[in-house]
C-alpha cells in the first residue's frame, strides 16, 4: 500500500502557482523533495524554503529551514510522524507560496485540494476591480443624482 | 516590492497603516464619475504588472509603474494601490494584510509626490524630449521613493539585523528602474500628445 502510495506521488507531483512562483513538491521514501520556479520554468536559487507543522496540526515538529540550490532544488529528511505540514517558498522580497501535506501512520498524501492557476486569479482579480469600481460608479452616480435633486 | 507578513515591528506597522488611511481618505475625496475608470483602468494594471516576473536582477522582480499612476491619478493613488494590493495579497500571497497599509504607503506616497511635484510641468503643451524626461523622472521617484520607504520601514524594525534585507530590496529595484523609465516615459510621451488633459485627474 505504501509503494502504491509512492508510486503515485512520485507520478503526480503537485504545483501551486502564486505571484509567478511555482512550488513543486514530490514525496520519496526518506526525503521530500522540490523545486521552486518562476512561472516560465525559470529556477529561483537561493529562495528560503521551510518544513513545519501546518496551523492546527497535530504534528510536533521543530520547523526546519533550508535554501534552494542553484537549479531551485530543494530537500528535507520525510517527517515520520502523523500530522499536517507545510512548505513554505519564500523570496525575501514578500513573495511566497506555499503547499500542504499529509503523513498519516506509515505513508504520507499529498495535499489533493488543486490550487487556482494564475490565469483563473487573474480572472478572479480583474472580476473583484470590475464588481467594485462598478458598484462604486452607480454609488457616485446615485449620490451626485441625488444632491441635484435636493439643490 | 513587497513586504512580507512577520517582518515589521507593531509600531512600525501601525504608523504606515496610519499614514495609508489619511492618504486614502484624501484619495477618495477625489473619486468621481470622471476619474473612476482611469482609476479602475490602473488598479487593473497595477494588480496584473505585479504579478508578471521579470527574470532579471536579484530575485523575484516585476514592475510596479506607481509613478506613472502617481503623474496620471495624483492623490487617487492611494485608493488604487491599496485595492490592486489587497488582491494580489488575496490572491497571490503578495505582502499579506498585515502589512497592506505598509505596503500601500510605501508604493504609492512616492506616486502621490511624483504626480504632485511633475505634474505642473505638463499642464502646457509640451515638446516630446519634455514628456520623455518627466516620465523617467516620476519613475525614478517612484521606484528610488518606494525603495527608500522600505528601507526605513525595516530599518525602524531591525536596523544593521536586517541590513542584507535592505541591500537586497536595493539590488532588486536597479532593473525595475531602469525599465519603469523606459516604460513610464513612452507612456507619458504618447499620451502627452494624443491627451494632456490626462494629467489632471484627482488634482
Amino acid at each position: 500500500m505504501f509503494r502504491l502510495f509512492l508510486i503515485i506521488a512520485l507520478l503526480l507531483p503537485q504545483l501551486t502557482y502564486a505571484h509567478g512562483l511555482n512550488l513543486s513538491l514530490t514525496d520519496g521514501s526518506d526525503a521530500i523533495t522540490g523545486d521552486v520556479t518562476f512561472a516560465d520554468g525559470a529556477p529561483l536559487s537561493g529562495a528560503s524554503v521551510s518544513l513545519q507543522q501546518a496551523p492546527g496540526g497535530s504534528a510536533a515538529i521543530e520547523p526546519a529551514v533550508t535554501r534552494t540550490d542553484a537549479e531551485g532544488r530543494y530537500a528535507f529528511p520525510a517527517p515520520r510522524r502523523a500530522g499536517e505540514y507545510r512548505v513554505i517558498a519564500e523570496d525575501g522580497l514578500g513573495h511566497r507560496t506555499e503547499i500542504v501535506f499529509v503523513v498519516r501512520g506509515d505513508h504520507r498524501k499529498l495535499d489533493a485540494t488543486p490550487t487556482p492557476s494564475a490565469w483563473s486569479r487573474w480572472l478572479i482579480g480583474l472580476g473583484c476591480l470590475v464588481v467594485l469600481f462598478g458598484v462604486t460608479a452607480w454609488w457616485l452616480s446615485r449620490r451626485d443624482r441625488t444632491r441635484i435633486e435636493t439643490s | 516590492m513587497h513586504i512580507a507578513e512577520g517582518v515589521l515591528d507593531v509600531s512600525t506597522l501601525l504608523a504606515a497603516a496610519g499614514c495609508t488611511a489619511f492618504g486614502l481618505s484624501i484619495g477618495l475625496r477625489r473619486l468621481t464619475p470622471q476619474t473612476l475608470p482611469t482609476a479602475a483602468l490602473f488598479a487593473a494594471v497595477f494588480f496584473v504588472v505585479g504579478t508578471i516576473h521579470i527574470p532579471i536582477g536579484v530575485g523575484s522582480v516585476h514592475l510596479i509603474l506607481n509613478g506613472l499612476i502617481g503623474l496620471l491619478l495624483g492623490w487617487l493613488a492611494f485608493p488604487v494601490i491599496f485595492v490592486a494590493l489587497a488582491l494580489q495579497a488575496l490572491l497571490f500571497s503578495f505582502g499579506g494584510f498585515t502589512s497592506l497599509g505598509a505596503n500601500t504607503l510605501l508604493m504609492a506616497l512616492p506616486a502621490v509626490i511624483a504626480g504632485l511635484s511633475l505634474r505642473p510641468l505638463l499642464q502646457e503643451p509640451s515638446s516630446r524630449t519634455k514628456l520623455l524626461i518627466v516620465g523617467a523622472a516620476a519613475a525614478t521617484i517612484g521606484i528610488l521613493g518606494a525603495t527608500l520607504l522600505a528601507a526605513v520601514m525595516l530599518w525602524s524594525t531591525g536596523g544593521a539585523a536586517l541590513s542584507s534585507l535592505i541591500k537586497l530590496f536595493v539590488a532588486a529595484q536597479a532593473p525595475v528602474w531602469l525599465i519603469e523609465s523606459i516604460v513610464t516615459a513612452l507612456t507619458v510621451g504618447m499620451l502627452g500628445r494624443a491627451r494632456p488633459t490626462a494629467f489632471t485627474l484627482g488634482n
